[in-house]
């Protein structure tokens, strides 16, 4: 299996998880892990639950990590009173049946979704696409949300307690080059593994113009399949169309539109000239500068 | 909008010239109507206790080392109502207001520009009238597009109160609405997140933001009056129905943009709804502030009958540039969100 980088923020999978702990099961299916808490993001001050040290290791001997898993020195140590884990588990006692791992994710009040997040929304994938708080003048704050199913596209709007509970998904983020297109399905490789990912174009339909062959881009990955694509903030561009500056036209503030590579049309000063290669913010379609 | 941004994309100096024609259109309106100017303070040692509200709290310091609490304000409304009360006759004022809210919605910033109003001797039915003439001068137009829908800004405006907003939108008639049991199985029955233990207004606003508060505003902009008497403690009971209080709010194209009231002037009502307002803050576990009594010294003296308005200028903004997040037309306004 490969590993993903780990970061801060990174969300790691079942599989990932056994790995770390070197547990022989796949925690696939309906498997049952006692003293297993049910998810793992790493760092934001979002702790780390199920990293050793446990205090005496795994019930009845039958399943304990077999080394202190290397990847741990990277990571933030939990809050060991956290919600994560199960009260028993807290006391130190592990002989506790604590759920079923057929899906892992984690319960989230709905006041601290954030934007970009992925969530389980009536057993859909589903990303958060925009959330804002209101506060009515009386009783506590709600939230509204819009939300994009991942398999069905459908965007939905929610309103909801702030302490409502909803369950975040466990995603992995995989980066991946781009390589090519045949199809509807897009290919993107893993740059040290090798592994490559088909990708329905339908995925990454709202980035269509931000797909550059060789760039590096990191695939959301949802029990196996890939949910979604996420573009860099900042790519560079080759301007392969825009009409050259009239002599002598100074306004500040002027500008031109300028065909690039990908075929997107965006705006540029008028002192960009074909050929150059510039700077695109992939979040609002604005230029940035030249690339240096 | 941060300032590399402009220096990348000219073209969005137009918002900002929009936004500084928009102020002077402003001014002009009250100027013309008779309206007081007034400057009042960013900074204040006690606040009205209002529970959801998240408050700004800094530190005044002398030269002893010793210092005090002080706090920025959430609405300039506690000075306003003394000066109403100390005879200032019509006044507004364009000015900063701070929440200590969250970051990263469409239409909150934790400083934003507010305009407030108040007009005495009137009801909110004078204000109503107020909000129609400065929008419609304030657009400089009888029409605005925002985010590819046409609004008609010609007065009247929409009128529709609290009660005929749920049946029309959501079927749920008046019995229904002010009756927890009621409403809540309402709610039960058409899949909303919420257990019997939720108290009435949560279940509420959840109906009200979902059923009908993304239907407001759309063809022409409406106003919606007479609120619960839960949602408005500052505000007059309706006197011919005590559930509800005369409060309205604008809606432009789903965007909430001014709320007003008929003023509380009974100083006896006031301090129990103070009392109230703090105990609620307390329980919310929010910051506790000193309470500013002189406001309710104020209302002993003799507030005027009074109409008061707050409107979010940069709102207005976004929906005259047809920018859909509000960093988008304040200045260095996303740096709240990057940083």
């Amino acid at each position: 299996m490969n590993l993903p980088d780990i970061n801060v923020g990174t969300s790691l999978s079942q599989r990932m998880l056994s790995h770390v702990l070197n547990l022989p099961c796949t925690l696939r299916g309906t498997m049952v892990v006692p003293g297993l808490p049910r998810t793992a993001t790493v760092g934001y001050g979002i702790p780390l639950w199920c990293i050793p040290p446990w205090p005496h290791g795994f019930p009845n001997g039958t399943w304990k990590p077999r080394t202190a898993p290397t990847l741990c020195r990277d990571w933030c140590w939990g809050n060991r009173q956290n919600r994560f884990y199960n009260k028993e588990v807290s006391k130190g006692r592990f002989n506790q049946v604590v759920g079923s791992y057929g899906k892992i994710g984690v319960m989230i009040k709905a006041g601290t979704i954030t934007k970009g997040l992925y969530i389980d929304w009536k057993h859909e994938p589903t990303l958060v696409v925009e959330k804002e708080f209101f506060n009515p003048g009386k009783g506590a704050a709600v939230v509204r949300l819009k939300l994009k199913g991942l398999l069905n596209g459908n965007v939905t709007r929610e309103v909801l307690k702030t302490d409502e509970q909803v369950e975040e998904i466990t995603v992995e983020n995989r980066a991946a080059q781009f390589l090519y297109q045949t199809g509807d399905q897009l290919t993107f490789m893993h740059p040290h593994s090798f592994e490559q990912f088909q990708v329905e174009k339908k995925v990454a339909a709202e980035s269509k113009g931000y797909i550059k062959e060789g760039v590096e881009y990191q695939l959301v990955i949802y029990q196996g399949n890939v949910i979604g694509v996420v573009i860099p903030k900042r790519m560079n561009f080759k301007v392969i169309e825009t009409e050259d500056a009239v002599k002598g036209d100074t306004v500040t503030g002027a500008s031109k539109s300028a065909k690039l590579d990908t075929g997107i049309e965006i705006k540029v000063p008028l002192f960009i000239k074909k050929n150059e290669e510039i700077i695109v913010n992939t979040d609002t379609g604005d230029y940035v500068g030249r690339k240096n | 909008m941060d300032w590399q941004n402009l220096k990348n994309n000219q073209q969005d100096w137009q918002i900002f010239k929009l936004r500084s024609e928009l102020i002077g259109r402003i001014r002009a309106f009250f100027e013309k109507a008779g309206f007081l100017e007034v400057q009042t303070p960013l900074l204040s040692p006690a606040l009205v206790p209002e529970s959801y509200l998240e408050v700004f709290q800094t530190e005044l310091k002398d030269k002893l080392g010793n210092s005090a609490p002080a706090f920025l304000t959430p609405s300039p409304e506690l000075w306003h109502k003394k000066l109403l009360a100390a005879g200032s006759g019509n006044i507004f004022e364009i000015t900063k207001s701070f929440r200590n809210t969250d970051l990263g919605g469409r239409f909150h910033l934790p400083e934003f520009t507010l305009l407030e109003w108040y007009r005495t001797g009137a009801d909110y039915f004078d204000t109503m009238e107020d909000c129609q003439e400065l929008i419609r001068s304030a657009a400089s137009g009888n029409k605005l597009f925002y985010q590819g829908k046409s609004v008609n800004l010609t007065p009247p405006f929409e009128r529709i109160s609290i009660i005929e907003a749920f049946a029309k939108y959501a079927g749920i008639d008046d019995k229904t609405l002010f009756d927890k049991k009621s409403l809540v199985s309402w709610a039960l029955k058409n899949n909303y997140r919420i257990s019997l233990e939720d108290d009435w207004e949560m279940v509420y606003n959840l109906v009200f933001l979902k059923e009908i508060e993304p239907k407001l505003g759309f063809g022409r902009p409406t106003i919606i009056y007479d609120f619960p008497a839960e949602f408005a403690p500052l505000a007059k009971t309706n006197p011919k129905d005590s559930r509800v209080k005369e409060r309205f709010e604008l809606y432009i194209a789903g965007v909430e943009l001014a709320d007003a009231y008929s003023e509380l002037t009974d100083p006896i009502e006031q301090k129990k709804q103070f009392e109230k307002e703090v105990k609620l803050r307390r329980k919310m576990d929010k910051l506790e502030h000193p309470v500013d009594w002189d406001f309710i010294k104020a209302l002993e003296s003799g507030l005027p009958d009074c109409s008061g308005v707050a409107l979010g200028v940069d709102r207005l903004i976004m929906l005259l540039a047809d920018k859909t997040e509000i960093g988008e037309v304040v200045l260095f306004g996303e740096s709240y969100v990057n940083n």
